[in-house]
């Protein structure tokens, strides 16, 4: 009896398939489509149309009059074979990777020494830091052009000054402009990342801790071979989302370095390069087809980072 | 009982009071019964302002009370168009381009004020109407009035073709020079003259860059914005100079005959490149200017200065001694030229209700309504008679005196390569110079001519 219900049992997934049933519209199912319709309404008007318009646009004619004749590839042509747009790439990973790295590294820093301090200061600690992320990036920029303005009357040279260093051009001078805007993104960016890693912290199970105790780990040993792989998928997220962001920049560069990306064009970024296009120009063709390379780009970026965590995870 | 009778009659005298003030009484509310009904034209108008105040308020610099559109409107236009509703929407100058051009596509406004270069673009997108046969058949209406140059010329309110008329010129972007007596004085040096050459200029701000010998203090020969959107001190240079930057109509793009690497063009950038060893290391960013007009300066010559700042530090401080110190001069280019921006009014070639449109449209480009926003928003006027500019307002006599004479060039914010291309390289270069890495001058040129040939062909 048994084996005859096991071997009925067996062929039952492909007797399922045969039987070709219309499912009908139930009223949960009815309900489900109604909760998620505007969602779905949403992501299809705001976000799925633009994309294709742009698309679309970006292989039409690109001054002038909208709707004009088809030009192929021209326009994609046009800016991978510009140098201000390669500059701007440069630049924009420049600006983009030192900022994930020194914002991740620094603010993991920050959240173990925050975790690890006691509770009633942690709230404090995480407040003040948090602060920063409040203000407007268009606030920032205005403050930091006077904190790094490049003469004495700068609060930064003016305390440099105290040691004999002569006033540095932060946003003036090509050589300085790209780090002084990390310096900038970092102020704002560590608060954020630090209560991301708080609460990941929280996760790691105390127990791997206590077991690493009775085999007499110090603090770093426990910090570097429990807390830091058990927070690599949270790192890796940091990562990702910091990755996009720095390839997204525009206000604090065009609020600082105007449409040049002065000095020299060296805060020029992707986006900025795009707005120039597509807002000063009206070359609504060539801004969506950098539009477009910048996408790939993220999107490439964003593949290679995912796999790479996904060997690292297999290691 | 008593009681009661007290009470009935002082909710009845409330009541009544309470009426009274309420009512609606055309002459209490306008307090302009004298005025004249002008027509009884019928119609509702969408009109997209960007930047404009709308609402009562308060100049933050001098305290002053400043009255809104919506109770000018109420007062002055109301009475004479007694029919018309005009539908008021203010928009940001941040990304104004983006919203009001969504607006005109949608179809949601009839009537609108932007940028320059804003309302050129859409003229070439065709989303403006031709003005000239509604100026044709209203004999009511006055081009005179504007001043010649802005309305022939100003490629925000002419087509290329120099006959259609899209705008109506409303709002002055000003430009003189600006010197600072004091400081000239303090080092020996003579007041620049009434049309200083570019020469002259470099010359004298050379001589005042350093340690001023009275005060010790450190100078700056001149101040220019380094990073400036339409590159005003470049395009009176190119005036000056006699560089024309290209050939042809902005309406013909493809066929712009691109004079970028000309002998000309090579001497605006010698100049830009010595003159930014004279100037603040912030003008690279557009700061290092923030003490102009305040007791403290340190900029000897301004180029292209509004001199806004110094009217408002005149009327906040009272301070007669300010106006005297800051003088204005005309402009670089052959008597005085320079680049002068003009912001005008326009209307949505869909426009609704395009009679009512026009009245209103008119009524906010005239006299009254320039005056109007003169006295409450120091806005400059386009008039060829602008007799209601304080006589103490220096720089916008002399701004008023420029525009004058403007002439067009293809060096403007209107021609779209300019704006995305040529002004990003200006400025990057002037940053390089600024930081001793100038790139040699006639390759630069070369390389922007090539580009420049490049992205015509491609139109």
């Amino acid at each position: 009896m048994a084996r005859r219900s096991q071997s009925s049992l067996s062929v039952e997934p492909t007797k399922l398939k045969l039987p070709k049933q219309k499912k009908k519209l139930t009223k949960k199912d009815m309900a489900g489509y109604l909760f998620s319709a505007p969602l779905i309404v949403g992501i299809v008007g705001f976000a799925l149309y633009p994309m294709i318009a742009a698309l679309i646009m970006s292989f039409k004619k690109s001054g002038g009059l909208l709707g004009k004749a088809w030009v192929g590839f021209q326009n994609y042509s046009y800016v991978l074979t510009d140098k201000a747009f390669w500059q701007a790439i440069y630049n924009t990973f420049y600006m983009g990777i030192l900022s994930v790295i020194l914002g991740v590294i620094l603010s993991f820093i920050l959240a173990s020494l925050i975790y690890n301090a006691r509770p009633r200061w942690r709230n404090f600690f995480k407040g003040i830091y948090f602060l920063p992320n409040v203000v407007s990036l268009v606030a920032t920029s205005i403050l930091f052009t006077f904190l790094f303005y490049p003469s004495h009357e700068g609060l930064l040279n003016y305390v440099l000054g105290w040691f004999g260093v002569k006033p540095l051009g932060w946003f003036s001078d090509p050589s300085f402009s790209r780090v002084s805007i990390v310096l900038m993104t970092l102020w704002g960016m560590l608060g954020y990342n630090t209560i991301i890693f708080l609460a990941a912290l929280t996760s790691v199970p105390r127990d791997l801790y206590e077991a690493a105790e009775v085999d007499g780990a110090s603090w770093f040993h426990k910090w570097w071979y429990i807390t830091i792989p058990y927070l690599r998928s949270i790192i890796m997220f940091m990562v990702i989302i910091g990755t996009i962001n720095g390839m997204k920049r525009f206000t604090d560069v065009w609020l600082i370095g105007g449409t040049a990306g002065n000095p020299a064009g060296t805060l020029m970024t992707g986006v900025l390069y795009i707005y120039r296009n597509g807002f000063l120009a009206n070359q609504m063709g060539i801004a969506t087809a950098a539009s477009y390379i910048l996408f790939i780009i993220i999107l490439i970026l964003t593949i290679l980072m995912m796999r790479f965590n996904r060997k690292s995870n297999f290691d | 009982m008593k009681m009661k009778k007290w009470l009935m009659s002082t909710v009845l005298l409330i009541l009544v009071f309470s009426l009274a003030a309420c009512s609606s009484d055309s002459k209490s509310s306008s307090g302009n019964s004298h005025i004249k009904v002008v027509s009884k034209m019928k119609g509702t108008v969408r009109v997209a302002l960007a930047g404009w105040q709308l609402d009562n308020g308060i100049d933050a610099l001098t305290g002053k009370k400043t009255e809104g559109l919506k109770e000018y409107l109420k007062k002055e236009f109301s009475p004479r168009y007694p029919n018309i509703k005009v539908k008021l929407t203010q928009v940001p100058w941040e990304n104004a381009k983006a919203k009001q051009t969504a607006m005109l596509k949608s179809g949601d406004a009839d009537v609108l004020y932007s940028g320059g270069a804003f309302a050129f673009s859409w003229y070439q997108q065709g989303l403006l109407k031709d003005l000239n046969p509604l100026i044709d058949k209203d004999k009511a209406f006055d081009p005179d009035i504007y001043l010649k140059g802005l309305w022939e010329n100003a490629y925000s309110t002419r087509a290329p073709d120099r006959k259609t008329q899209f705008g109506i010129p409303v709002a002055l972007g000003r430009r003189a020079i600006g010197y600072d007596k004091k400081l000239f004085k303090e080092w020996g040096v003579e007041p620049l003259s009434d049309n200083p050459t570019p020469e002259e200029i470099l010359s004298k701000a050379k001589q005042m860059t350093g340690k001023n010998p009275k005060t010790g203090k450190q100078n700056y020969g001149l101040w220019w914005e380094g990073n400036g959107l339409n590159d005003s001190t470049a395009v009176a240079l190119s005036y000056a100079f006699g560089a024309k930057g290209a050939e042809g109509r902005l309406d013909k793009l493809g066929d712009l005959k691109w004079e970028l690497n000309a002998p000309e063009m090579v001497k605006v950038m010698e100049w830009l490149k010595e003159a930014s060893q004279y100037a603040p290391k912030a003008f690279v960013n557009g700061k290092g200017n923030e003490k102009w007009a305040t007791k403290d300066n340190d900029i000897a010559i301004y180029l292209d200065c509004t001199g806004g700042t110094l009217m408002s530090n005149y009327l906040q401080s009272k301070d007669e001694s300010l106006l005297d110190r800051f003088q204005p001069t005309m402009n670089m280019g052959p008597d005085g030229r320079g680049w002068v921006a003009v912001d005008p009014f326009v209307m949505a070639k869909n426009a609704k209700n395009v009679d009512a449109s026009w009245e209103v449209m008119k009524f906010l480009t005239n006299y009254d309504t320039q005056k109007y926003m003169y006295d409450n928003f120091n806005q400059s006027p386009t008039l060829a008679k602008a007799d209601f500019v304080n006589k103490k307002d220096a720089f916008l006599q002399k701004e008023l005196a420029i525009a004058k004479i403007t002439k067009p060039t293809l060096l403007d914010e209107a021609n779209p390569y300019f704006s995305s291309d040529i002004i990003p390289e200006i400025n990057g270069f002037i940053s390089k110079a600024a930081n001793g890495k100038a790139p040699d001058i006639q390759s630069f040129l070369d390389d922007v001519q090539k580009r420049a040939e490049k992205w015509s062909a491609d139109q």
